[in-house]
């Protein structure tokens, strides 16, 4: 039953401000999958004008928009049956190695961005929400459909885990450059 | 979000630097609405013919169901079991005799059930002095 909660001309405006953060969201939502984002997005603004999914004002538009992309993330991925293949971008490294300080900051986010990858959904899920989309915890609860309670649980476990996953790789890191020095 | 003010810093610089990206290939907004827009339109004229069918289905239903239910009404009708005459008679013998027979009818055993002095248990004794036992009498 489709029941459009506001026309199109006053949801236009909403969905093109919040254009590029919805689609940072789908590519999240769809484990770096640019194209697949695309799609989703594309579904989701088709649920948004069509009045299959009506938007009734009991949370700020931008987190109800979020959760709109985030399921229909979930059923165009379970429609296509694809692998959830965690996105190992590894961008930074493809950087030119003109400077040491490009060469470091390159490798910090390697590092990080593989430390994400090893996290648990739902941790990497909120600290995306919080650090890329700017949001609180309590609006990433909302966006999860979870409690506040449990989303900051998943927040700072997040925090820790990757903390100590970093840690890790440096020590790893120092290892194998002492390793080597010695070697030469 | 401060009790690692340095990966905080980490995290924040990472996901601007994904946002940026991100932001470099979004699709543009007013293609992807007038997209959207288009595929709205396209399915809504979908949804009004459901109704402007339904009244000629639900005729084609009532075509098709009528004869039905006339025809197993009939069928009823002819397997439902006939009461002959003869039936009749037989049914109103058997009850005439079932009745009568309820009052006139003795078993061979009735007489073990035929005591001496049963006329007494029939009905209530009569209390009056003249007609009371002699022994209980002498007794007092």
């Amino acid at each position: 039953m489709t029941r459009p909660s506001l026309p199109a001309s006053h949801l236009a405006p909403q969905l093109e401000a919040l254009h590029e953060a919805s689609f940072g969201w789908a590519v999240h939502c769809c484990d770096g999958d640019h194209d697949e984002a695309a799609d989703v997005l594309q579904a989701s603004y088709v649920k948004v004008l069509g009045g299959r999914a009506a938007f009734e004002g009991r949370s700020s538009f931008r987190t109800w928009l979020f959760g709109v992309i985030r399921f229909t993330a979930l059923e165009v991925r379970r429609r296509s049956a694809r692998e959830l293949v965690l996105a190992a971008h590894h961008e930074p490294s493809d950087a030119p190695l003109a400077a040491d300080e490009q060469l470091v900051a390159a490798e910090e986010q390697a590092r990080l961005q593989h430390a994400l990858t090893l996290l648990p959904d739902r941790q990497r899920e909120v600290l995306h929400l919080v650090f890329y989309q700017g949001l609180s915890v309590s609006e990433a609860a909302e966006v999860m459909v979870v409690s506040v309670g449990s989303a900051r649980v998943h927040y700072d476990r997040g925090k820790k885990r990757l903390r100590a996953l970093l840690s890790a790789n440096t020590d790893h890191t120092h290892d194998h450059h002492d390793a080597r020095d010695v070697g030469t | 979000m401060s009790d690692d003010p340095q990966l905080d810093q980490q995290l924040t610089a990472h996901f601007g630097a994904r946002r940026s990206a991100d932001a470099r290939r979004a699709p543009a907004f007013a293609t992807m609405l007038a997209a959207a827009q288009q595929t709205v339109a396209h399915d809504a004229p979908t949804s009004v013919p459901v109704r402007a069918v339904a009244p000629r289905a639900r005729a084609r239903l009532v075509l098709v169901a009528v004869p039905m239910l006339a025809a197993a009404a009939a069928l009823l009708l002819m397997l439902r079991p006939r009461e002959s005459a003869a039936d009749r008679e037989f049914e109103t013998l058997v009850t005439e005799w079932s009745r009568t027979s309820d009052v006139t009818r003795t078993s061979p055993t009735d007489a073990l059930l035929s005591l001496p002095g049963d006329q007494y248990l029939r009905g209530m004794p009569t209390l009056e002095g003249d007609r009371l036992p002699s022994r209980t009498r002498n007794s007092s």
